[in-house]
């Protein structure tokens, strides 16, 4: 077990990779009442084409079949509910997928190991018959209906679709019902088999738990169980062109007022580790400066009346590619796209404002830690975007220096976007 | 955790004594009885105050100061509480040992001139401010529409007893009425005519300036006594089934049942139990029938409103499924009659569970506080043990009180794909 100082703010991350392969991380807070792990794999809906274990080809799977496989890992051989062995210790289990990872986990005040091994154990042991995965899709299928009616989800998900070419990310986590229609029982064991090997997941733990007597249950939980060598993951890799796939396209869906998006797209080098969180850190700052709080511009759209309310925007990036979004009731589409672009493209930066921001972010990070369960997260991101803990983020936050940012700045180029204008279905 | 309590200038001031957090947060409440229009008014109320104040009198200028602060934190709401309206104003700043000395002092400061200080001209809130949070708050009302989900929970409330304050919601007409003046009356209306208190968790003492800073301010405290709880015990014993329809793809089935005949223990202490047993999360009985033995619906929850004494049942269908889940449903209230030794033994573990969670948050500790406050509750030692005696008969007989009363259907226009 090594430990992993978070400098300059005395806190610490226990780690240790076992001989499976699996890395275990444990963020030990004392004085907090919950506790709770995150076990993951490395493997969301955007890995979708690639060759299962013990195979010969790259196989395409259904879309929508990693966040199937996630429902499905809560059914259980003893016919007891994986929901209903958490209750018992009054604790919360639940999962999400994105295009990146699946992650189970729980959170409990009491019987924290009991509720650690059931985690481990449940998602170690799918069960999938074919009557519980027809079952499912009745399920799923309404899950779709919500997500397609929420206007700002269905917007959000639909620019990765107008932006991305080839790049999975395009596709929607959950699927669509064809798609969803098309899963069988023996895909979800093919990828259950190719990519919940321990080698391909992490475990992160929070909590003021013993740190000792936890890394040893879980050492031992993992040496009972055989896994067999994992062979390497052949996934089809996608080359992103720069360009985005669909310029501009119109809709009409159910919106009171004509709502638009739009997303700029930015290639830039393939990056891990410090680096690429330095990256992050550019555009966040980036995005800070011109459209956060100290600056006045979405007031005056607001004021001309070329907005109705708020200008929301997003910042996605996926290994190369980084997604800058904006979104808005839009009442004047056309001055809106200008002003958008010509804001953008401003590089008349303060450098007061860059260090005010600068110190906000070292405030988010203090602040982290007060809430263990939100660090674990942290944990998560870093290991599996960037590929590390990066526990000299304070220290990167410090001493970024405007010039750095300025030269970032000048790299970008601002000219692929996509926009999207949806517009009442009653007009 | 200490509690800590004194009256200063004439407010109770409380103060939760913690060393557990990197922060300093304190809350102001402002109570006064609900009227219609309130819900409309004190929205807008809290989003103009924090949006600048005279000495910032631009959001950015704010938006700068809280920043220098070490990001200092500002907030508030405006809620109903059964009977009552309730505006909150609260602030975060991290503790001295990570900033500056004195930025706590500089964050209430700031504080004081949001709530004590508006943009304020000739007894009217500045005109630009006011117009352009209108239009939003406009905007956001008819954007309701947009989510089938938010429109079917407002239009089932809709069709309750319209005399009912859980009837009364933000609406455009109030917003189309209220002027820069009309609403700076109602400002004063809640500086002068409010129950007021101040609640503050982390490591602070009594002698801190901030508390005088903040109290000291205030000239008026009024005290209400008034039930908070509204009661339903009037209303019929019917059931009303309501259709709509919406553009949306969704089908929604919402229920509502009304608590009648229940005491304040029942409210406090089996309610909750019953409510999680119901349909409180993964494992509750209509999670486990409606969505996992007839692949119904995709989420299907109970939901609590003990300040309204109602009891809600909401789920997402399929369109033609609709007979079936209703059906459904109602024999699995019915069913609620007879439960067992281990769903209320897991039912009270899971309630037990969640408030202690809620603990490592401080602005949880300062709302579970004022909740407790609010519904005359012990604290939470006390509270924990009530909720493990509360017993299986209990939970029966509060059962046997409740039916469906309103069942709303709000039908989607299409199926997807």
């Amino acid at each position: 077990m090594d430990k992993i100082i978070m400098s300059k703010l005395d806190e610490v991350v226990y780690h240790e990779k076992l001989d499976n392969g699996l890395e275990i991380y444990l963020y030990k807070k004392d004085g907090f009442t919950k506790k709770g792990a995150y076990f993951v794999t490395k493997y969301g809906s955007a890995t979708n084409d690639f060759k299962p274990i013990g195979e010969d080809n790259i196989v395409s799977f259904p879309k929508g079949i990693a966040h199937f496989l996630e429902h499905k890992l809560f059914e259980s051989e003893d016919n007891e509910k994986v929901f209903e062995k958490f209750k018992k210790n009054g604790a919360d289990v639940n999962a999400y997928t994105n295009h990146l990872i699946t992650n189970y986990f729980f959170s409990t005040t009491e019987k924290f190991e009991e509720c650690l091994i059931e985690l481990l154990d449940f998602v170690q042991s799918p069960y999938f018959t074919l009557e519980n995965v027809e079952k499912e899709k009745g399920i799923i299928n309404q899950e779709i209906n919500m997500t397609d009616d929420n206007i700002d989800r269905y917007i959000f998900e639909k620019m990765f679709d107008l932006t991305l070419n080839e790049n999975p990310n395009k596709y929607k986590t959950i699927g669509d019902k064809e798609n969803v229609s098309k899963i069988t029982k023996e895909d979800l064991y093919r990828c259950y088999n190719t990519f919940y090997h321990p080698s391909n997941m992490i475990l992160v733990m929070y909590g003021d738990v013993d740190v000792e007597k936890t890394f040893d249950l879980v050492r031992k939980n993992q040496e009972s169980k055989n896994f067999g060598k994992q062979e390497e993951l052949v996934i089809k890799t996608f080359e992103e062109e720069k360009e985005v796939c669909t310029k501009y396209i119109e809709e009409k869906r159910n919106v009171s007022i004509p709502r638009i998006s739009i997303c700029y797209k930015f290639k830039e080098q393939r990056l891990t580790g410090e680096d690429r969180f330095k990256r992050d850190l550019f555009y966040n700052v980036l995005l800070d400066m011109k459209f956060g709080g100290t600056s006045s511009f979405e007031k005056e759209l607001v004021k001309e009346e070329i907005i109705k309310t708020g200008l929301s925007l997003t910042y996605s990036h996926f290994d190369d590619i980084m997604l800058v979004m904006f979104e808005a009731d839009v009442l004047d589409k056309d001055k809106f796209i200008d002003l958008i672009d010509e804001k953008l493209k401003e590089d008349n930066f303060d450098e007061d404002i860059f260090e005010l921001d600068r110190k906000a972010l070292l405030t988010s990070i203090v602040k982290c830690f007060e809430n263990p369960s939100a660090f674990a997260n942290v944990i998560i991101n870093s290991v599996t975007k960037h590929g590390m803990v990066i526990n000299n983020a304070y220290d990167i936050y410090e001493n970024y220096s405007f010039d750095e940012f300025k030269e970032a700045f000048k790299k970008l180029d601002f000219n692929n976007k996509s926009i999207l204008y949806v517009t009442s279905k009653e007009d | 955790m200490e509690i800590l309590k004194k009256e200063i200038n004439n407010i109770p001031v409380t103060i939760i004594k913690t060393n557990k957090f990197k922060s300093i947060a304190g809350k102001l409440y402002f109570k006064s009885p609900i009227t219609k229009e309130k819900m409309t008014y004190r929205a807008v109320l809290r989003s103009i105050l924090l949006e600048s104040c005279k000495m910032y009198n631009t959001p950015e200028k704010l938006y700068i100061k809280a920043l220098e602060n070490y990001d200092a934190y500002y907030s508030a709401s405006s809620s109903r509480y059964g009977n009552y309206h309730i505006n909150s104003f609260s602030f975060s700043s991290l503790i001295d040992k990570y900033t500056e000395d004195g930025n706590l002092d500089e964050v209430v400061n700031t504080f004081c001139e949001i709530i004590f200080n508006p943009l304020v001209e000739n007894n009217a809130f500045d005109k630009e401010t006011f117009n352009l949070i209108v239009s939003t708050n406009k905007a956001n009302l008819e954007k309701i529409k947009e989510s089938s989900d938010m429109y079917a929970e407002r239009m089932t409330y809709k069709n309750l007893n319209q005399n009912k304050p859980y009837t009364f919601m933000s609406e455009i007409k109030y917003l189309d009425e209220m002027t820069p003046e009309s609403l700076y009356k109602d400002y004063l209306s809640m500086l002068e005519e409010s129950e007021i208190e101040l609640v503050l968790a982390g490591n602070i003492e009594f002698n801190n300036s901030i508390i005088e800073k903040i109290t000291s301010k205030i000239k008026n405290n009024k005290i209400y006594d008034n039930k908070l709880i509204i009661t339903n015990d009037d209303e019929k014993d019917e059931l009303i089934r309501v259709k709509d329809k919406a553009s949306g793809t969704q089908n929604i089935l919402n229920i509502i049942m009304y608590l009648k005949n229940v005491s304040d223990y029942e409210l406090n202490y089996v309610a909750p139990l019953y409510r999680i047993i119901l349909g409180g999360g993964s494992f509750s009985r209509l999670f486990k029938i409606i969505r996992e033995e007839n692949s119904l619906a995709y989420y299907s929850f109970a939901r609590l409103e003990k300040d309204d004494s109602l009891m809600a049942v909401m789920m997402g269908i399929e369109k033609e499924n609709y007979d079936k889940a209703f059906k459904l449903t109602c024999k699995v209230i019915d069913g609620m009659k007879k439960i067992n030794e281990k769903e209320l033994k897991e039912a009270k573990k899971t309630l037990i569970s969640s408030l202690l969670e809620s603990q490592d948050s401080i602005n949880n500790v300062i709302g579970r506080y004022h909740n407790a406050k609010l519904f005359d509750l012990p604290d939470i030692d006390l509270f924990i043990e009530k909720i493990n005696d509360v017993k299986i008969e209990e939970v029966e007989c509060f059962s046997k009180k409740i039916k469906p009363n309103l069942s709303y259907f709000l039908e989607g226009e299409k199926t997807n794909g």
